[in-house]
């Protein structure tokens, strides 16, 4: 039966949040920048032999670009990871939830392959529901082995040393070696699992492949005759005014084209190092110029009527209700699965500034997120570590191949050499994305099976923007801060901008708002960057 | 004399409840109302519409049919092939009859408790109950609860938590004090026990707000994901909200596997799979509303308006 004592203090975690750790005296304190950005050594980069991509990495940070699966996977581990013991975890997923092991022959067979029963809690990623289930998780102390941290929460560090195993003497410097696919992930990635001074997470990368770029309906181009090309503003809106025909339902955007439009004006990816200080994209009348043209644009009636103040960019995308969208390079795949018609082909068109430069590039958070472990032995500890290691397979392995695609025949088939999903293996292997890919994966590949013509539409516009592309300066960085209030002020001025964008506010707000979140947090949090960029040296 | 001829005309003049409105009102209150339920009808139309769309039609309407060009039940076909909305359904209606007999057992045998003077603890069990009204426990704190009485991943932890309902006691104890008490006493003197009197009088006289309580628990247990959420991962055990919350708000694709193993080349587009489970959710109640609406006022009134 429960405890009046541990109903109480179950109670008071609610009331205090996770908050409530950075009050506990074996953690952080929230004020101390220095200790909270602690540099340390990071996991040796070794690249994976695998399988050679089809097309050649023209920068580091290009992907291993595949136009299909290679015809003879090969095995790469050894044995059995786990040690037979039950491995439980907390995870999120984007897709509908797969049945439960009993009922799943893919979950069975993981099982067997891992070594180890893995007892998942796994709940939707959308909307506030794994947030909630996150909370009361920690509250009940159900989150288990392994869990999905999903970013910014506030007091993550203090979370993570109260709650997580501290990784480093596992993982640091040539310490990882021992787990290959862990040292086969990008140390961009690794450096956005460190939090006071210890590796306290292994990252869920994505790479480039998170980016939000400007994706166009090419079939759809092609029909109404109309050449996007590599447009500046001006183009870009010569074009969309072209191809936007209310009486047929069809607009040119499904949403502002914000990331389209950033690149265009040159503008920073959030702060940026200006002048020897840190200066936000929102205090830069660049910022306000490209709410100016977004504003224009819904005036002008060339985004969906619905564009701006509900999002389901997707399906009005995929029905040719909007030509041009704003999603990332792996959405690509998704998007021609859910294509209803047989010509349906995305373009990636490479925008352009004023003076017909390509834009600079702003990159996505290297990282979907990051998981943790829960304290244990040094022993439970290694195991985990090698049954992440295995979940983290690299692309083009057979272990790979089972991870994402079952069992052949059961949940998938072979079309040439591409697995093509069976529908047991749509459900049971969770469309391809079994949400074991929250606790550990190998980095994203541009291969979207069935479609070699998307492959090199997307690695023609990588090696084009890579060059110019530019990561968070502040990623890697914590600010006590921003962690606090930082979510609070972007969902403010993500609403301002819409009001904006609607017209129910006028362009001259923005600049109140600003000079309030300087003065209610903004200035803290740039102080709080400032410091740690400053001790950040080699972290 | 003169303030009399006054006070009549006003009398004259002003305008009763009773009186029959001018045709220039009663044209306006129509337009009025008729307005409101456009208002209300349309987008329940849309949903139907989109529903049984053809896949072609949905595409040319940018997802949303306001009336279809042709019948199409491909999405309902898909739904009840077997997949995970058949089920769902089937364990909505298991939680709602299940859950709100178990609510309207507790909650009457309770208010009755409650009503009766001289029971055993009952200034105290009151206060109890009007301090669940005023004061929620909160999200973790009941996670813990259900947590530590094994209930996660049951479908009990589905109908205890919310069992109890402090408000529908209040109402129901109201109702029960206005049962005269002379009846229960006559009752008492013919050798009925407190039980019998229970079943056998006060219950065939609050078959009003018994009805209305029923439905109110009901429309709760048919309504509600949220605890479905955080305490059931086995999604065998999903109630259909969960669902609907799943693939229609949050937008989740359902797979071919989920709709009981259709052609993937055959499904119907997502729009209309997402409105017909919609439509699903809501019929159940649909149903029921009309043959409880005439309880419904006799019922409330008698409960709200008594201390």
């Amino acid at each position: 039966m429960i405890s009046r004592r541990r109903l109480l203090g179950g109670s008071l975690a609610a009331a205090a949040g996770i908050g409530g750790l950075s009050g506990c005296a074996t953690v952080t304190r929230s004020t101390d920048i220095a200790a909270l950005n602690k540099p340390v050594g990071l996991p040796t980069y070794r690249r994976f032999d695998g399988p050679k991509p089809d097309l050649p990495r023209s920068h580091p940070l290009m992907p291993d670009c595949f136009y299909r699966f290679p015809a003879q996977p090969v095995r790469v581990t050894e044995g059995r990871p786990g040690d037979g013991s039950d491995v439980s975890g907390t995870v999120p997923t984007s897709n509908p939830i797969p049945p439960t092991a009993d009922r799943n022959p893919y979950w069975q067979e993981l099982n067997r392959r891992v070594g180890s029963p893995l007892e998942l809690t796994i709940t939707s990623a959308a909307g506030s529901d794994y947030t909630n289930k996150f909370a009361t998780s920690v509250a009940g102390d159900t989150l288990g082995d392994l869990f999905n941290v999903d970013g910014k929460f506030s007091y993550l560090p203090q979370f993570l040393e109260a709650r997580a195993q501290d990784l480093t003497e596992y993982l640091s410097g040539d310490a990882i070696l021992e787990y290959p696919f862990l040292a086969n992930l990008s140390t961009d990635s690794w450096r956005g699992c460190v939090f006071s001074g210890g590796i306290r997470a292994v990252p869920i990368q994505r790479g480039v492949m998170s980016s939000n770029l400007l994706l166009a309906r090419q079939d759809l181009l092609d029909q109404v005759g109309v050449e996007l090309g590599s447009p500046t503003v001006d183009e870009l809106n010569k074009v969309a005014k072209a191809v936007t025909d209310g009486k047929k339902n069809r607009w040119a955007f499904a949403v502002p084209p914000a990331a389209a439009l950033s690149a265009m004006l040159g503008l920073p990816n959030g702060w940026e190092v200006r002048d020897g200080r840190l200066v936000h994209s929102r205090e830069l009348p660049e910022h306000k110029e490209m709410l100016a043209i977004s504003t224009k644009m819904q005036a002008d009636g060339l985004i969906h009527p619905d564009g701006v103040a509900k999002n389901n960019q997707k399906v009005w995308f995929t029905q040719g209700s909007a030509v041009m969208t704003q999603d990332t390079y792996s959405s690509i795949q998704s998007f021609y699965r859910r294509a209803t018609v047989k010509t349906f082909a995305i373009g990636l068109p490479v925008v352009r500034d004023s003076a017909g430069k390509v834009g600079r590039f702003l990159l996505g958070s290297p990282n979907n997120s990051i998981a943790a472990m829960r304290p244990s032995s040094p022993e439970r500890t290694k195991m985990l570590l090698r049954v992440l290691n295995w979940m983290a397979a690299p692309f083009g392995t057979e272990e790979y191949l089972f991870r994402k695609f079952g069992l052949p025949e059961r949940h998938y088939n072979l079309k040439g050499t591409d697995p093509v999903l069976t529908e047991a293996g749509s459900s049971e292997v969770c469309l391809g994305e079994f949400p074991i890919q929250y606790l550990s994966d190998g980095g994203y590949p541009v291969y979207f099976p069935g479609h070699p013509e998307a492959v090199d539409v997307a690695y023609s516009h990588l090696r084009t923007i890579l060059p110019t592309a530019i990561l968070q300066p502040t990623y890697g960085l914590y600010s006590p801060t921003d962690s606090t209030k930082g979510k609070v002020a972007d969902k403010d001025f993500d609403s301002l901008t819409k009001e904006i964008q609607l017209g129910r506010s006028d362009l001259s707000d923005w600049d109140k708002a600003v000079a309030n979140w300087r003065k209610s947090g903004g200035d803290a949090i740039r102080h709080e960057y400032e410091e740690a960029l400053a001790i950040k040296g080699n972290k | 004399m003169s303030t009399q001829t006054n006070l009549l005309a006003t009398t004259r003049r002003s305008s009763t409840i009773d009186d029959v409105p001018t045709i220039p009102t009663r044209v306006l209150k129509g337009i009025i109302l008729l307005l409101c339920c456009t208002v209300v009808i349309v987008p329940f139309i849309g949903v139907i519409s989109t529903s049984i769309a053809s896949q072609a039609h949905v595409t040319e309407s940018g997802g949303f049919v306001l009336w279809p060009d042709s019948l199409n039940w491909a999405s309902y076909r898909a739904i009840f092939n077997g997949g995970v909305v058949q089920r769902a359904l089937l364990v909505s209606f298991v939680i709602t009859l299940g859950g709100t007999l178990v609510s309207l057992a507790g909650s009457t045998m309770l208010a009755y408790a409650l009503s009766r003077p001289g029971s055993f603890g009952q200034r105290p069990i009151l206060m109890i109950v009007l301090f669940s009204i005023l004061f929620s426990p909160g999200l973790i704190p009941n996670y813990l609860v259900v947590k530590e009485f094994g209930l996660l991943d049951s479908l009990l932890a589905l109908v205890l938590p919310t069992a109890i309902n402090g408000f529908n006691v209040i109402v129901l104890r109201s109702f029960f004090m206005s049962i005269p008490a002379s009846v229960i006493d006559s009752a008492r003197v013919d050798g009925a026990g407190d039980f019998r009197i229970f079943w056998s009088i006060v219950l065939p006289l609050s078959r009003a707000v018994l009805a209305v309580i029923g439905l109110f628990y009901a429309v709760g247990y048919w309504n509600a994901f949220f605890n479905a959420m955080l305490y059931i991962s086995d999604t065998a055990k999903w109630p259909l909200q969960l669902v609907l919350r799943t693939y229609v708000i949050n937008n989740t694709e359902l797979s071919s596997g989920d709709l009981g193993g259709a052609s993937a080349d055959q499904l119907p587009p997502q729009e209309s799979i997402q409105m017909a489970i919609l439509v699903i959710s809501l019929v159940p109640i649909l149903i029921v509303y009309p043959f409880l609406q005439r309880h419904f006022t006799k019922g409330m009134l008698t409960g709200a308006v008594k201390g």
